[in-house]
C-alpha cells in the first residue's frame, strides 16, 4: 500500500502543497477512503431497486495522507431501475448525502449538512470480446449548502458521464467467480446560478474486483481532479475505494427442472 | 279217396311250409347276410347264414359263400377272382370247403366281326378242404393250373392229403412244376401225426435240382442225404447217430437220464445240435420246401397267421427229454439272470459314446472299446442257448450233441483285437475257465459267465475312472480356455472404453486395475492351488462370474458419471448480473450440491477399493440413489436441509441429512 502510494505520488506530485500553473492553482492532493455498499434487487423481469450506501472518510487537515482523519460523507442513493434489455436501462430516484464538517473543532461549522438530490440515469452496455463496457449518463439535481452555520442551499444540475470497462482476467467473459480489472473515468459538469465553471470533476478509477455468486467485490484507486469553490483553484484527491455489490432476485419463480437424469 | 294230385300238392305244401319255416322258424335264430365282407384280408361280397350270440355278436352258422372279383386299378388287363364256399357250425368251419383263386391277364389283340380276339394268361389255384370242428379233417386236395398260349397245364398238385383233427396222417404227396422241373415231396405221417419212414424231396435250390432222402422213425430223424438230381453226385449226408443210439437205449431199456418227450415238435428236427452243424444245416433247404407246400395248402386255413407264417403244424417230429441233475437245477434260473446282467453291462459300454469317442486316447481305452464290442458278439452267440434255459427247452437238448464240436463262446483262447494308432494289436485274456474243464456243461457255463462278468466288471471300472478323468480334464481344459477367452474380451472392453469425462476415465482405469488385475489374480491363485476337481471347477466358475459381472456393469458405471454431469448442469441457473450486465450460469443450492458432490466422491472412493465383485451392484445402487435424491431435491424448497448441511460434515451425516 505504501509502495502504491509512493508510486502515485510520483505521478501526481504529492509533497508539494500548491502547484501553480498560469491561470490555474492546483491544491496539494488529499486522500480519502470511500467504502461503498451497492445493492440491486430484482423485483420483476424489468424492474430493479437500486441502492448505494457509502461511508466516506477523508484525510486530516494536518495530514493529507492519512485517508481517514476526518469524517467525509454518508452517502445514500436509491432508485428504481427499468431494464429495457441487457444493453439499456434507466434509473430514477432520490439521493440523500450527509456532508460532515471540515473542522470538527470549529464551532462555525455545522457537524453535518443534508444534501438532497434527485437523479436519473441512462445506462448503455456493450460487449467486446468478453469485455463489458458501460456508458453511464447520470443527471443529478441537487440542493447543497456549505457547513458554515447560516449558509444557504444552492441548487445545481449535474451532468455526469462515466465510461466503465470490466475486463475479465481468469474467465473468457464476465461471469461467476471472475477476477477482473475495471478501469473507468467519470467526468462531471455542473450548471447553476452560482456556478461560474461548468467543469466540476474528473475521476479516473482503476479497480480490481471479483464476482462471487450474488456478490461482487470491487476496489481500487481513484484520482479526482476538479474545480473548487474558488475559481481557478483545483483540487485533486487520491481515493481508495472499497466496495461490495450485492444482488438478489426477488422474482418468485423457480425454473422447473425439465431435464431428467440418464437412466441406468 | 286220395288222388295223386292231392298227394303231390300236399307234399308240395309241406315242402313249402318247411322251406318257409326254415327261413322263419330257424330264422328266429339264424339269418342270412348278403353284402360286403372281408375274408382272409380280401374284400368282396359274401352271403352266409348267421345267428346272434348272447352278447349280440355274429355267429356264423350255416352256408358260407364269398366272392371277390377284382380288376387291377393300374393294369386293367389283370383280373383276379376268389371264391370260397363252405359251411360253418357255431363259428367254426365244418364239412367241405372249396377255395378257388384265379388270376387272369387278358391282352386284347383284335376285334373281328365284333368278336374279341385276345390273349389270355391265367393261373388258378383250387383247394378242396374238409373240416371238423374248425380243424382240417378229411381229405384235402390242391390243384394249381396255369393257362398260357391256349394250353392249360398243371402247376402244382397235392391230391390225397388226409387230416384227422388238424393233423395230417398217412401218405403225403405234393408235386410242383416249375421251370421245366418237377419238384415234389413224398412221405408218410403216422396215425399220431409224426413224420415216419422214408421221405423224399426234390426241390430247386440255388438253381440246382436237389434230391433229398430222409429217414424218420416215429418222429425221429435218423438220416438225410442230398444229391444233385442232375449229376447224381452226393452233396451232403447226415446220420443222426446220437438219435439212433438213444433210441436203441430206449428200446433196450438202458436209457438213463433221458426219455422220449411227450411234447410234439415241428418238422425242424433238433437233437441238441447247434445251428452250424451238418445235422441242422442239411435240413434247411428241404424244410423250406416243406414249409412252402404247407403254406400253399393251408393258406386259407387258420393255421396260417396274417403274416403268412405257420402257427399250427400239421405234423410233427419228436425229441428226447433229458433230466437235469439236482446240482444243476438252480442253474436253469441263475444262468439267464447272470447272462442278462452281463449283457446289460456289455451293451451299455459298447454303446457308450464317450468310450467310443475317447478310445484313441490310450492303448487301454482302445482295448476296452474293442473288448466290449467283442463281448457283444460273444454274448449273441450265447444268447440262443441261454434262451433255451429261459424257456425250459434245454431239457430237449442233448448237450452232448450241443457241445460235440466244442463251444466257441467258451474257448480258453480269448483274444481281443483292436486298433490303436494305426497298429493292430491284440490281447489274450487270462481265462481260467473254459469248456474243457470238468463238470457239467451248465456248471461250466455258469463258471464261464462268472469269469466273464469279472472281466467285464474290472474293465468297466477302469473305463469309468478313465472316462471320468478325461471328462474332468476336458471340462477343466474347456473351462480354462473359456476363462482366458473371456479375460481377453473383458480386458479389451475396458481398455477400449471411450470415457466422455476425465473423472470417468480415471475411475474406470482404477476400477479395472482393482478387479481385472488384482481380484482376478487373487482368484487365479486360488484356482491354481485347488487340488480336487470340484473346487477347481467352482473357482473357475467364480472367475467367469467375476468377468461377466465386470462386463455387465461397465456401461452402468459410465452412465453414473454422465448422470453426475447432468446433475452439475441441473444445479446451475442462468443469472443476470445487474452490475456487470452479463448473463452466466451460476450454482444454485450450492451447499446441497456440494454435499452431493462430496458424497458422490466418497462413494466412488469406497467403490474403488471394493474387494468383493459381488458388491459392485450395491455400490452402483448407492450412487444411483444419491443421484436420484439430488435430482429430487433440486426443485424442492428444502432450505432446512441446506441449513443443516455443513461443508465439513462426515459422509454419513451428509447422507443422513439428505435422507439417504
Amino acid at each position: 500500500m505504501v509502495l502504491f502510494f509512493a508510486f502515485l505520488s510520483s505521478f501526481y506530485g504529492y509533497g508539494q502543497a500548491i502547484i501553480d500553473e498560469p491561470g490555474r492553482t492546483n491544491l496539494a492532493p488529499t486522500t480519502e477512503l470511500w467504502n461503498g455498499l451497492y445493492l440491486k434487487f430484482r423485483l420483476s423481469d424489468k424492474i430493479f431497486w437500486y441502492q448505494e450506501n457509502h461511508y466516506r472518510r477523508r484525510s486530516s487537515t494536518d495530514n493529507r495522507s492519512d485517508f481517514v482523519g476526518r469524517m467525509g460523507q454518508i452517502y445514500n442513493r436509491g432508485g428504481l431501475v427499468y431494464l429495457f434489455n441487457d444493453q439499456f436501462e434507466v434509473t430514477v430516484g432520490p439521493t440523500l448525502v450527509f456532508n460532515f464538517t471540515p473542522d470538527k473543532d470549529n464551532p462555525d461549522y455545522l457537524n453535518s449538512t443534508l444534501e438532497p438530490r434527485m437523479w436519473h440515469q441512462w445506462l448503455f452496455t456493450q460487449s467486446i470480446a468478453g469485455i463489458k463496457i458501460l456508458h453511464q449518463f447520470r443527471f443529478e439535481h441537487r440542493f447543497k449548502r456549505d457547513n458554515l452555520i447560516g449558509a444557504e442551499y444552492k441548487y445545481t444540475d449535474r451532468y455526469r458521464y462515466k465510461f466503465i470497462a470490466y475486463i475479465p482476467l481468469n474467465k473468457p467473459k464476465m461471469e461467476n467467480k471472475t477476477l477482473f480489472i475495471s478501469p473507468s473515468n467519470e467526468i462531471f459538469f455542473q450548471t447553476g446560478k452560482y456556478q461560474r465553471e461548468i467543469f466540476e470533476d474528473n475521476r479516473v478509477y482503476t479497480a480490481i474486483g471479483y464476482t462471487y455468486n450474488n456478490f461482487m467485490f470491487f476496489g481500487g484507486h481513484m484520482w479526482t481532479y476538479g474545480s473548487t469553490n474558488n475559481p481557478g483553484v483545483y483540487a485533486n484527491k487520491h481515493v481508495l475505494r472499497l466496495n461490495v455489490m450485492y444482488t438478489l432476485d426477488f422474482r418468485n419463480k423457480r425454473r422447473p427442472v425439465t431435464r431428467s437424469l440418464p437412466s441406468l | 279217396m286220395k288222388t295223386p294230385l292231392l298227394e303231390v300238392m300236399k307234399t308240395y305244401l309241406l315242402l313249402l311250409f318247411a322251406l318257409f319255416f326254415k327261413f322263419t322258424a330257424f330264422g328266429q335264430s339264424e339269418s342270412v347276410y348278403d353284402g360286403p365282407y372281408e375274408f382272409k384280408g380280401k374284400s368282396g361280397q359274401a352271403i352266409f347264414e348267421f345267428k346272434e350270440g348272447k352278447d349280440g355278436g355274429i355267429i356264423l352258422n350255416g352256408f358260407f359263400r364269398f366272392d371277390r372279383t377284382y380288376i387291377d386299378s393300374l393294369d386293367q388287363t389283370l383280373l383276379t377272382k376268389f371264391q370260397v364256399s363252405g359251411s360253418y357250425l357255431n363259428n367254426v368251419k365244418e364239412g367241405s370247403w372249396s377255395f378257388d383263386r384265379e388270376w387272369h391277364k387278358i391282352a386284347l389283340e383284335d376285334v373281328i366281326d365284333f368278336k374279341v380276339i385276345s390273349e389270355l394268361e391265367s393261373e388258378d389255384l383250387e383247394i378242396k378242404a374238409n373240416y371238423k370242428a374248425g380243424l382240417p379233417h378229411g381229405r384235402w386236395q390242391l390243384y394249381e393250373h396255369k393257362f398260357s398260349n391256349n394250353e392249360k397245364s398243371l402247376k402244382a398238385t397235392a391230391e390225397k392229403i388226409d387230416f384227422v383233427g388238424g393233423v395230417m396222417i398217412g401218405e403225403v404227396s405234393y408235386r410242383k412244376f416249375l421251370s421245366g422241373y418237377t419238384q415234389f415231396l413224398r412221405g408218410k405221417i403216422n396215425d399220431l401225426g409224426f413224420m415216419d419212414g422214408e421221405w423224399s424231396l426234390v426241390y430247386l435250390k440255388d438253381s440246382i435240382l436237389i434230391s433229398e432222402a430222409r429217414k424218420y422213425e416215429d418222429g425221429f430223424l435218423l438220416g438225410v442225404v442230398r444229391r444233385n438230381m442232375v449229376s447224381g453226385h452226393r452233396i451232403d449226408e447226415a446220420i443222426y447217430y446220437s438219435t439212433i443210439e438213444k433210441l436203441n437205449q430206449i428200446n433196450e431199456g438202458t436209457n438213463e437220464y433221458f426219455n422220449v418227450s411227450e411234447k410234439v415238435f415241428d418238422y425242424n428236427y433238433n437233437d441238441g445240435y447247434r445251428m452250424e452243424t451238418i445235422e441242422r444245416q442239411i435240413q434247411l433247404a428241404g424244410n423250406e420246401f416243406l414249409s412252402k407246400f404247407l403254406k400253399d395248402l393251408l393258406q386259407f386255413d387258420d393255421s396260417i397267421n396274417k403274416d403268412g407264417e405257420l402257427q399250427r403244424y400239421p405234423f410233427y417230429t419228436k425229441r428226447f427229454e433229458f433230466d437235469i441233475s439236482g446240482d444243476d437245477l438252480h442253474l436253469l434260473a441263475e444262468i439267464p439272470v447272470l447272462f442278462d446282467h452281463l449283457q446289460d453291462s456289455v451293451n451299455r459300454y459298447s454303446e457308450m459314446n464317450s468310450l467310443k469317442l475317447n478310445r484313441s486316447k490310450s492303448d487301454s481305452l482302445a482295448f476296452s472299446h474293442a473288448f466290449f464290442s467283442d463281448r457283444v458278439e460273444k454274448l449273441d452267440k450265447m444268447e440262443n442257448f441261454v434262451n433255451l434255459l429261459r424257456i425250459g427247452e434245454v431239457i430237449h437238448y442233448d448237450l452232448t450233441n450241443y457241445t460235440r464240436d466244442g463251444v466257441d463262446f467258451m474257448s480258453r483262447e480269448d483274444e481281443v483285437s483292436y486298433v490303436y494308432q494305426d497298429d493292430t494289436l491284440s490281447v489274450l485274456l487270462p481265462r481260467m475257465v473254459s469248456f474243457g474243464d470238468s463238470g457239467t456243461f451248465l456248471q461250466k457255463l455258469k463258471a464261464y459267465l462268472d469269469e466273464e462278468l469279472s472281466f467285464v466288471t474290472n474293465i468297466a471300472n477302469y473305463v469309468n475312472s478313465r472316462l471320468f478323468e478325461i471328462e474332468v480334464n476336458s471340462r477343466l481344459v474347456a473351462l480354462e480356455a473359456r476363462i482366458v477367452e473371456r479375460k481377453v474380451e473383458v480386458d479389451s472392453l475396458y481398455s477400449n472404453h471411450l470415457a466422455k469425462y476425465d473423472a470417468e476415465k480415471s475411475f474406470i482405469e482404477e476400477f479395472a486395475i482393482n478387479f481385472l488385475v488384482g481380484r482376478f489374480d487373487d482368484r487365479s491363485e486360488i484356482y491354481a492351488s485347488s487340488v480336487d476337481f470340484e473346487s477347481k471347477f467352482d473357482q473357475g466358475n467364480v472367475m467367469l462370474d467375476l468377468l461377466d459381472e465386470l462386463e455387465k456393469r461397465l456401461p452402468t458405471i459410465a452412465i453414473l458419471f454422465e448422470r453426475q454431469v447432468a446433475l452439475d448442469e441441473l444445479y446451475m441457473e442462468e443469472t443476470f448480473n445487474p452490475f456487470t450486465y452479463s448473463r452466466y450460469d451460476q450454482r444454485v443450492k450450492e451447499r446441497l450440491f456440494d454435499a452431493g458432490a462430496i458424497l458422490f466422491q466418497y462413494y466412488l472412493d469406497n467403490f474403488k477399493t471394493e474387494d468383493d465383485y459381488t458388491q459392485i451392484r450395491d455400490h452402483i445402487s448407492t450412487i444411483e440413489k444419491l443421484q436420484d435424491k439430488m435430482y429430487e431435491l433440486r426443485d424442492q424448497e428444502r432450505r432446512s436441509i441446506e441449513r443443516r448441511l455443513g461443508r465439513r460434515g462426515s459422509p454419513s451425516k451428509l447422507a443422513s441429512t439428505l435422507g439417504l
